[in-house]
């Protein structure tokens, strides 16, 4: 899940109060509803102004902010929405390979996953889809046994700012790319096992599938 | 799975190198491709990157390529990477993190609360905390690590939290109080960020300072450096040295050596 996406879960030491009277307004609503009382002296509209941003920008930040998602596979598969993305991941893992169907040998442990949600935006703001991820619980895996190496970096912040930073002054184009499913298209080396996903059964019984 | 952002990078990697990219010595995260006047950049974070180059049809056919190899989508224009928001018109581009601030102030219930004017007491005694101890440190941790996050786009954050970031393992009730009263301060303007500059060339310019044996418990001086590409601010950090100066001299000249360290390093990257 990428960095400010995880579902915010409202503090348990906040949970004797009534926090959430002042309901966030949505950006691009915030300068005309300043006048509004919303029950304090210092509403966070007086403090959010996206005045100086165009309209489909706006539009744009507006969407970002608000959105809500499912948090466990119960509350998700009363939605058709959802249940669509699911059938979805599992038809990319199955179309990648990504594992075999296979009984599971002796002295060896299947991994449990999960599911995941969360609501991909096209950059003009709009919602692009809802997508679900199956994620193994990779905190159960054992190191030697289910994997050796594992350290991948990734880009130091003051190198994005660099890179960012060069790219205006010299007035370079910038682009962004996004990778389906990245974490599928590397080769695995260990032999890993996993149980099958919730909410979708093998068709024989004691079957995991194999990475 | 545990190795699975490592077997991806090494495709990733492995791929751009076909294409004719080289890897970049100072991050291993940054892929550079010259040829004859073109110049193409890549920069790969996990799953994201951003391209960046002088020929945009050059940009395209690299698109096309690496659409080949895996399955990509190309979200166009750089607007919104790894929670910050990117606007860009003729004067520079524009960062910020103004949704990620607004989460962190909704998040501990502090979207009606009266604002303060700067972040942290001046005269704070935080290391010295007597106070009781927290009984959800895990919730302080959280916090702390949220701000640590924004501070991508706020230096003015880098000192704050740098002194909070000493706590996580002990907190109290000073720090847990001082860490709001940074949410408190956000609420001021969430949507404040970083300008990096059109107009600029690209020459480093660098500060540094340090005081001296100013944490009561180590007795070790703080080193801050910030760093400009023209006028665009890119590294800025603050950071207890690891000896202990006997002089403020001392003190600085250390200052200076670590700054001039991270200039060779940004040197290097460019």
């Amino acid at each position: 899940m990428g960095r400010g996406q995880c579902t915010k879960i409202p503090s348990t030491r906040l949970q004797d109060f009534v926090t959430h009277t002042i309901c966030k307004l949505s950006p691009s609503k915030s300068s005309s509803c300043s006048s509004q009382s919303s029950g304090t002296p210092y509403p966070i509209a007086h403090y959010v102004n996206c005045d100086n941003f165009s309209t489909p920008y706006r539009h744009f930040l507006a969407i970002i902010t608000v959105g809500t998602k499912p948090q466990t596979f119960a509350e998700a598969v009363k939605d058709e929405q959802w249940r669509q993305a699911m059938k979805h991941e599992i038809h990319a893992l199955e179309h990648n390979d990504t594992w075999t169907m296979e009984p599971l040998p002796l002295r060896k442990k299947a991994i449990g996953c999960k599911w995941v949600y969360r609501i991909k935006y096209n950059s003009d703001g709009s919602i692009e889809r809802f997508k679900a991820r199956l994620v193994i619980l990779g905190n159960n895996q054992v190191e030697g046994l289910d994997y050796n190496e594992k350290f991948a970096h990734v880009a130091k912040m003051i190198t994005v700012r660099t890179f960012l930073a060069a790219a205006v002054a010299k007035s370079w184009e910038l682009h962004q790319m996004d990778v389906h499913n990245a974490f599928l298209h590397g080769d695995l080396e260990e032999e890993v096992y996993m149980k099958m996903p919730p909410g979708f059964r093998s068709p024989t019984l004691n079957q995991v599938c194999r990475l | 799975m545990r190795q699975a952002p490592r077997c991806w990078f090494a495709k990733l990697a492995g791929a751009l190198k076909q294409y004719g990219f080289q890897q970049s010595h100072s991050d291993y995260s940054l892929f550079t491709l010259h040829k004859g006047t073109l110049q193409l950049h890549v920069l790969v974070y996990v799953d994201d990157l951003i391209i960046s180059g002088n020929n945009s049809a050059a940009i395209h056919t690299f698109k096309h390529y690496s659409s080949t190899c895996f399955h990509m989508k190309d979200l166009g224009s750089l607007k919104y990477f790894l929670g910050i928001e990117v606007a860009r018109n003729s004067t520079g581009l524009f960062l910020c993190q103004r949704k990620y601030a607004l989460d962190i102030i909704s998040e501990v219930g502090m979207l009606g609360v009266k604002l303060v004017a700067f972040p942290l007491d001046q005269n704070h005694h935080l290391p010295l905390a007597d106070g009781p101890p927290l009984s959800d440190p895990d919730h302080y941790r959280c916090l702390v690590g949220r701000l640590i996050y924004l501070s991508i786009t706020r230096p003015e954050l880098s000192y704050c939290v740098h002194m909070l970031a000493q706590f996580m393992q002990h907190p109290h009730q000073e720090h847990w109080e001082a860490a709001l009263r940074i949410v408190r301060y956000l609420k001021g303007n969430p949507g404040q960020g970083i300008l990096l500059r059109a107009d600029c060339d690209l020459q480093l310019y660098a500060w540094c300072d340090s005081d001296w044996a100013s944490c009561p418990l180590t007795r070790r001086s703080i080193t801050g450096w910030f760093v400009l590409l023209g006028n665009s601010p890119i590294s800025w950090k603050t950071r207890k040295q690891h000896t202990v100066s006997r002089s403020s001299a001392e003190a600085e000249y250390r200052s200076m050596a670590t700054a001039t360290c991270e200039l060779i390093w940004l040197k290097a990257l460019l």
